[in-house]
């Protein structure tokens, strides 16, 4: 049984791998890209769904939707993706977006026409989220799940001291959502994705693989390795989005309860305020395995290095 | 002070040991003697030089010989090169380095040696990095200056491993007999210490270290994660790690802190000179079967990470140690 998906993102490097892993599964039937403006703006980051999905020849609906946050202006995270959004290596041309419809009334169609069995996978702003919510508040009832990369719950932020980059780019849309109290809403917060870090030793691991896809990650990441080294002192670069897929694909992120709400204005604009409680009803991620997710992640991507990969791990290499 | 002649063939790893010792405070480097190993002993040579004027070295190159000694001693041609893919086409991974070679002198190794030792006896050390044909040639002509030296740090061989074939390393695989003539003549009056694969491979730098140093290590430090990418390449392809192991780096730390090296046992070593394929093999009688005196000091085991971190403490300073602490190694 395959899973239905709408992939809502703003491609991005780590936006990009979870792309790819997400293409690379057999485990997911992905419905749609909708693309929001976040860290590059919506026509770029059309264009870098594009370049992605035609590495793998695949015809997936790439559905251009909002290109500003709902109500402050836009900011984009060019300083952390390169200018292109995808480590200034690949200044993708190609657009193959549709003309015809936009992300959020694409999301109500999709919701509508597969009740209960469509996961939203939300890893940019929730600008699309907001304006599916403005045109129909109960669509997103029919989701079988939502899950967010965004915030930050009991760590910095990655824009301000609260805030992390998804929610702080544009915090209304944000707001708006959680004020709905969805049920199955699943949160991937700073938290648990800081953990996952593809460090220098995994891209040279890429690099030995050689083939087109570990050429691309390996290239696309040098950009994102030097910044994380300049910004924060960490060794490699934290890859936020793939999480999300990889714990659908294996349970990989332990989650407690919470309400949520994001602030919009004044210096803890964007922050994530979330409240532990167990009748919270958003599910917060607070644990990750680590390790399972580089397994899952090699696995699903590069299925023939896996034994490869094993034996590096083995030998405490990766 | 200490006093120390170093005897090398660069060689990637080589350039990078060099560039360590001429830092360390209390060692005073008396010359360095080029031989042919890694690369012809033009090349050798010609890269010691070059490696002297980047390190500002203020001492000498001296040319030493061109082929194994046997080779040598038979005048038949030197061997061809063997190495060129590890170490790049130049040896040095194809970096450039500024050429001068108002450094080498007149006087060859082997005169220089002897009469380093002649006029210093038993205060010589000889960290030697390549091939013993220099050391060999010294004590088939003036075996009883040679017993005068202090203590011989010696790059090569290995108990349970090879590099060139299964049971042989580059270095002692190269000049065999050289390496007999030094642990069977000098055995008996210097320390010689082994520093065998064993050993070096335990200290590899991973792609995260190597990252750091690009990173925190200035213009040294782009400059080894450049040189060592030749490695990066042989090390993957031929053992499936990921990171390089710099053999002379390690074998030069020896030298200068023995200490990161565990009780080091006594063994009679033999290095198999016939031309068979277990040409260049050392054989280690840890068990003392064969009942000969024991030669050849052979350490087993390295303190890993006081050894990372004393190298990075050297050739970078103590501030950037200190984010290796921080950033790397707790992480």
């Amino acid at each position: 049984m395959t899973e239905k998906v709408i992939i809502d993102v703003d491609p991005g490097i780590d936006d990009s791998i979870a792309l790819i892993m997400a293409m690379q599964s057999r485990l997911f039937d992905i419905l749609g890209i909708t693309i929001v403006s976040g860290n590059v703006d919506v026509h770029q980051g059309a264009k870098n769904a594009s370049y992605v999905t035609r590495l793998f020849q695949r015809k997936i609906p790439i559905v251009k939707g909002a290109a500003k946050p709902l109500k402050i202006d836009y900011n984009d995270a060019t300083d952390t993706h390169g200018k292109d959004g995808l480590g200034e290596v690949i200044f993708s041309q190609v657009d193959d977006s549709v003309n015809d419809i936009n992300a959020a009334d694409f999301i109500i169609k999709k919701l509508n026409e597969y009740p209960g069995e469509v996961t939203v996978f939300a890893l940019g702003p929730l600008t699309n989220l907001a304006n599916v919510i403005a045109k129909d508040p109960d669509a997103l009832k029919k989701a079988k799940a939502i899950r967010i990369m965004g915030g930050a719950a009991k760590v910095h932020g990655n824009c301000s001291p609260v805030a992390e980059y998804n929610f702080w780019c544009d915090p209304h849309s944000a707001h708006i959502f959680f004020k709905q109290q969805y049920e199955h809403v699943y949160l991937y917060p700073l938290d648990i994705t800081y953990k996952i870090l593809l460090s220098p030793n995994h891209r040279e691991f890429l690099r030995q693989i050689n083939n087109e896809i570990s050429d691309f990650i390996y290239q696309i990441t040098r950009f994102y390795v030097d910044f994380h080294w300049r910004e924060e002192k960490t060794l490699g670069c934290v890859i936020n989005d793939p999480l999300v897929v990889a714990d659908v694909m294996d349970n990989i992120v332990d989650f407690y309860r919470a309400d949520v709400d994001v602030v919009t204005e004044g210096i803890a604009i964007g922050e994530s305020v979330v409240h532990h409680h167990e009748k919270g009803v958003v599910r917060v991620g607070y644990k990750v395995d680590y390790q399972k997710f580089f397994d899952i992640f090699f696995r699903t991507i590069f299925p023939e290095e896996y034994e490869m990969y094993k034996r590096l791990v083995r030998k405490e290499m990766l | 002070m200490r006093k120390v002649i170093i005897d090398t063939d660069p060689g990637i790893d080589d350039a990078i040991a060099l560039m360590t010792i001429f830092k360390q405070k209390d060692v005073e480097v008396l010359g360095l003697c080029s031989v042919a190993g890694n690369k012809g002993i033009e090349l050798t040579t010609s890269n010691a030089s070059k490696i002297a004027n980047y390190c500002q070295y203020p001492g000498k190159v001296y040319r030493g010989l061109y082929a194994d000694i046997e080779s040598v001693l038979k005048n038949e041609p030197p061997r061809i090169d063997k190495s060129s893919v590890v170490h790049g086409k130049d040896g040095l991974g194809d970096v450039d380095f500024p050429i001068d070679e108002s450094n080498i002198a007149d006087q060859s190794a082997v005169d220089f040696i002897l009469e380093t030792v002649k006029n210093n006896p038993h205060e010589v050390d000889l960290i030697c990095l390549g091939p013993l044909s220099n050391i060999a040639m010294c004590i088939e002509k003036d075996l009883e200056t040679m017993e005068k030296v202090k203590s011989i740090y010696t790059m090569g061989g290995g108990v349970h491993r090879g590099n060139v074939t299964p049971v042989a390393e580059f270095n002692y695989w190269f000049d065999p007999a050289a390496v007999n003539i030094t642990f069977n003549k000098l055995g008996p009056y210097v320390p010689i210490y082994m520093i065998g694969l064993d050993v070096t491979h335990q200290v590899l730098f991973d792609m995260n270290e190597v990252a750091f140093f690009q990173f925190e290590g200035g213009e040294v430090g782009k400059l080894i994660a450049h040189m060592t990418k030749p490695y990066v390449e042989t090390y993957w392809q031929n053992n499936k790690v990921l990171g390089i192991i710099i053999h002379d780096l390690t074998t030069v730390l020896a030298y200068l802190y023995p200490e990161i090296l565990p009780p080091v046992k006594k063994a009679n070593v033999q290095c198999v000179a016939d031309e068979n394929i277990a040409k260049g093999q050392c054989i280690v009688d840890f068990s003392g079967r064969w009942t000969k005196e024991k030669n050849v000091f052979v350490p087993m085991e390295i303190d890993v990470e006081t050894c990372k971190k004393i190298f990075i403490e050297l050739l970078f300073g103590k501030d950037v140690l200190q984010r290796y602490v921080d950033h790397v190694l707790t992480k």
